[in-house]
């Protein structure tokens, strides 16, 4: 593999890991402030 | 403000008598809630109604959210204290969509009307831009053939195979049409694609990107971020060899451009939307047709005066004139006249009743030859049409639970997807041999557009809307999807005798006059009308009705007696008479003689005899019956023949019970059991194995119909809507059980069938559009055919889920 594969291979891994962490694990501010909320409301 | 108080909802507790359920307390929080209905436009699959559906759910103040795709519509619980309608309203809005309040004065009439416009709006809109969009996409493939031509890479390998097939096909024709076109600069043809590109994407195809954009900020993805994506990295890539092809030819590449791929995937799609929504709008026929029922004026008498009236003016109490092929514009009870009403279209009913006056009339229902006149009683939202339609719309927006498979797979399937479709690059740039860069782009554009959630979303909600109105046709009410996929999996049936089995009200069956009697029958009858006239005994009225029904007119009676639990003596026209039962005939000293036999062969019947006396003497024995169901044997046996387990549950003592059993085909059955006992005859069936439908009147039934796994409530007229089953049979048809059984079973064989091509169809064209059969056969997915893939999957699961429409029970009656 050259250089320019590496890099394409790191990158989509990357972008993989991405993908899969913003739309799963991180959230949207207003749940912060829904949750913040609601415990606040408890 | 249109919010709906939480008191408003129609609970268990507002169907049944209050001391025959115990429905769940709602949690305190819940009492101070409010609702709220809007209708949302913008959701095309799945992942639209899951996002809605958690943007609602994270959104303080907000209790409960049922996000319906194919209603296009949200129900919200929320706490006042907290937030309110127009800020729940506005998350709706951030995430991408539109939202509006919905009117709850006539809810399911409105809201349904409301929903045909929609839907209207929706099929011409999307039928408008595929078509432009078809067109501009056939001009993009013709210019892009010249281009195509002039690659260093047209040997069928590289970039999109379905273009250079069709080129290969094309070049010659179009040198031989316009051979101009091949002699027109490369740059200018370019840029001449990169403008119709631009037009569609920004014009029809403006929807996908705002959305997908929209639904990513919210860390949320959907179809319209799949299809963003992959026309947006053809485009792309296109707008840079455009620009730049410099940069490309310094490399050794061609500076291939793909912008008529990106057309043409815009295209199948709509016009997948386009026939999706054509298919859609033909799930909800039989509401459509039921809303079509009511006539929009009603000719009323107010003042003495005749006149005609918007149906909405008709007010309780108003007197309407009905002549002969009109339909009724309102609920009511017939005043004068009588008629033959056609009640098909609501209760199913093929043949027309005849009405005379007092009886009750429903709204929607034609007349047929007859002139009369009738007292509207009910109006508006609380009809029984307007109920209906709201009930089988509440039905259509419940969730059966198989459908939570599909719902968990569309939340996680978008991002899924894009890592696919990324790895699918990768390995394509490390492996291609020739061109790299072209065959990875095209290879991980064809995923992004194959993959679809949207057939999963569809697969079951369709099922259930179309279900429910072949229900509504067959006469049964059903109450949503869990009910469906509840009654798919009875294997045991318990009927309910009085009024179910049986009609349910006593009848005289028989008239034996004793031998060496001087009377004849008719004056018997006559005499004992007169008698029983002035007793309210259930037994006493039947035989008034029998003397009725023969046009007998009533002598007056003198000396009138009841002699509690026993019968009646009285003088009638100079005659001594005693009505009663063997006791009384005891009491007063009369031999029964001869009739013995009699009396012995009606307890074998289940029949209860009476005997009238004349003038110390034994004239005649009357038998009085819940006569069975014309339909009863025949519905028995046809479920046994689908392999159902038929019991028969009465609070009757056994010798009646067993002789109805008998009578209708039934072996199993429980006798002299109160309502307690039924419910625990049901249990200990439950406990058995065995999943119960229970099939009563829906109101002494109550609990029984609770405890089994499905209760089927048989309807009566205008009570239809009011009444408390899964199931409700909207005519006294028993046959109607075993059809909406088999339609259960049908309904959830098409939803199986559905999920199956829906996950089938992912699973396999992704891998393939992947390139998976490349190495092996050399085989690639244009990006233009998966477009066209992903168009129909969602086609032809709306079009499986239609076919529910063309079934008949017969049709499966054969088969089983």
């Amino acid at each position: 593999m050259n250089i320019i594969e590496w890099i394409v291979l790191l990158g989509g891994l990357a972008a993989i890991a991405w993908i899969n962490w913003y739309f799963f694990l991180a959230s949207p501010a207003g749940d912060r402030v829904k949750r913040s909320r609601t415990h606040h409301h408890t | 403000m249109n919010t709906i108080p939480m008191n408003s909802e129609r609970s268990p507790s507002q169907i049944l008598p209050a001391n025959l359920v115990n429905p769940p307390s709602p949690p305190s929080h819940l009492d101070q809630a409010e609702r709220v209905r809007f209708a949302v436009g913008g959701m095309t699959c799945a992942a639209c109604q899951t996002r809605i559906q958690h943007t609602l759910e994270r959104e303080a103040g907000v209790m409960q959210a049922s996000v319906n795709l194919i209603l296009k519509q949200a129900d919200i619980t929320y706490d006042p204290a907290v937030t309110n309608p127009a800020a729940v309203q506005q998350a709706i809005i951030r995430t991408g969509y539109d939202a509006h309040i919905t009117a709850t004065e006539n809810p399911g009439r409105e809201e349904q009307m409301r929903q045909e416009q929609d839907q209207a709006i929706e099929y011409q809109s999307f039928r408008n831009r595929a078509i432009i969009s078809a067109i501009l996409g056939a001009c993009a493939m013709v210019i892009s053939m010249p281009l195509m031509g002039a690659s260093e890479h047209s040997d069928g390998r590289t970039g999109d195979p379905f273009m250079h097939w069709i080129m290969e096909w094309m070049t010659p024709v179009l040198k031989g049409m316009v051979p101009g076109l091949y002699t027109l600069d490369r740059s200018f043809l370019s840029y001449s694609l990169l403008a119709m590109t631009v037009l569609v994407m920004g014009w029809a195809g403006r929807h996908f990107y705002t959305r997908a954009w929209s639904a990513f900020r919210h860390h949320s993805a959907d179809m319209n971020t799949l299809v963003a994506a992959g026309t947006g990295a053809a485009f792309f890539y296109s707008l840079l060899a455009t620009i730049t092809p410099d940069l490309f030819l310094s490399r050794g590449l061609t500076p291939e451009v793909y912008y008529e791929a990106v057309i043409m995937i815009i295209a199948l799609i709509l016009m997948g939307n386009t026939l999706e929504s054509r298919a859609k709008r033909q799930t909800s026929a039989a509401l459509r047709k039921l809303m079509t029922l009511q006539p929009r004026t009603a000719r009323i008498i107010r003042n003495g005066v005749e006149r005609e009236i918007p149906v909405e003016d008709v007010q309780t109490g108003d007197t309407v004139l009905i002549r002969p092929g009109e339909r009724l514009p309102v609920d009511g009870t017939l005043v004068s006249g009588a008629s033959a009403i056609d009640e098909s279209m609501v209760t199913g009913e093929s043949l027309p009743v005849e009405k005379s006056p007092g009886d009750e009339l429903i709204g929607g229902t034609l007349n047929t030859t007859g002139s009369f006149r009738y007292r509207a009683t009910t109006v508006g939202a609380t009809s029984v049409l307007s109920r209906i339609i709201q009930l089988m719309r509440d039905a259509q927006n419940s969730r059966a639970p198989i459908q939570q498979m599909a719902d968990r797979v569309s939340g996680i399937f978008v991002p899924v997807v894009f890592s696919v479709a990324i790895a699918t690059f990768v390995i394509w740039f490390i492996t291609a041999e020739t061109a790299p860069t072209v065959q990875a782009m095209m290879a991980a554009v064809s995923v992004l557009i194959i993959a679809c959630p949207c057939a999963m979303g569809l697969a079951v909600p369709t099922a259930v809307m179309v279900a429910t109105g072949k229900g509504a046709e067959l006469g049964v009410l059903i109450k949503g999807g869990e009910a469906l996929q509840r009654a798919s999996r009875i294997t045991s049936i318990v009927l309910d005798k009085t009024g179910t089995l049986t009609e349910g009200q006593p009848t005289v069956t028989e008239i034996v006059p004793a031998p060496g009697t001087d009377h004849t029958i008719q004056q018997i009858l006559r005499l004992t009308a007169s008698l029983e006239h002035a007793s309210e005994h259930p037994l006493g009225q039947a035989i008034v009705r029998h003397a009725a029904t023969k046009g007998d007119t009533l002598y007056p009676v003198q000396t009138f007696q009841s002699k509690t639990g026993r019968g009646v003596v009285a003088t009638v026209e100079g005659f001594q008479l005693a009505v009663g039962n063997k006791t009384l005939m005891d009491e007063l000293g009369i031999q029964i003689g001869h009739l013995q036999q009699e009396v012995e062969r009606f307890a074998k019947e289940g029949i209860t005899p009476v005997y009238t006396a004349i003038d110390g003497t034994v004239a005649a024995l009357i038998a009085i019956a819940d006569p069975l169901r014309p339909s009863a044997r025949e519905v028995v046996n046809a479920l046994h023949q689908q392999g159902y387990r038929v019991t028969m549950l009465t609070g009757d003592h056994k010798g009646t019970a067993e002789a109805v059993a008998r009578m209708a085909g039934i072996t199993n059955v429980v006798a002299g059991v109160l309502p307690e006992g039924k419910v625990a005859e049901i249990t200990r069936l439950q406990q058995e194995g065995h999943n119960v439908a229970m099939v009563g009147d829906g109101i002494n039934d109550a609990p029984a119909l609770a405890q089994a796994d499905i209760g089927i409530a048989m309807g009566t007229g205008s009570d239809v809507a009011k009444e408390a089953g899964d199931l409700t049979l909207m005519r006294q048809d028993l046959r109607t059980v075993g059809s909406a059984l088999l339609l259960a079973r049908k309904t959830m064989r098409t939803m199986k069938q559905n999920l199956f091509w829906a996950f089938i169809y992912n699973v396999v064209g992704i891998p393939i559009a992947a390139g998976v059969l490349y190495p092996v056969w050399g085989l690639m997915l244009s990006p233009i055919l998966a477009s066209a893939a992903m168009a129909f999957s969602s086609v032809s699961v709306v079009a499986n889920s239609l076919r529910l429409q063309r079934w008949r029970p017969a049709d499966d009656m054969k088969t089983s």
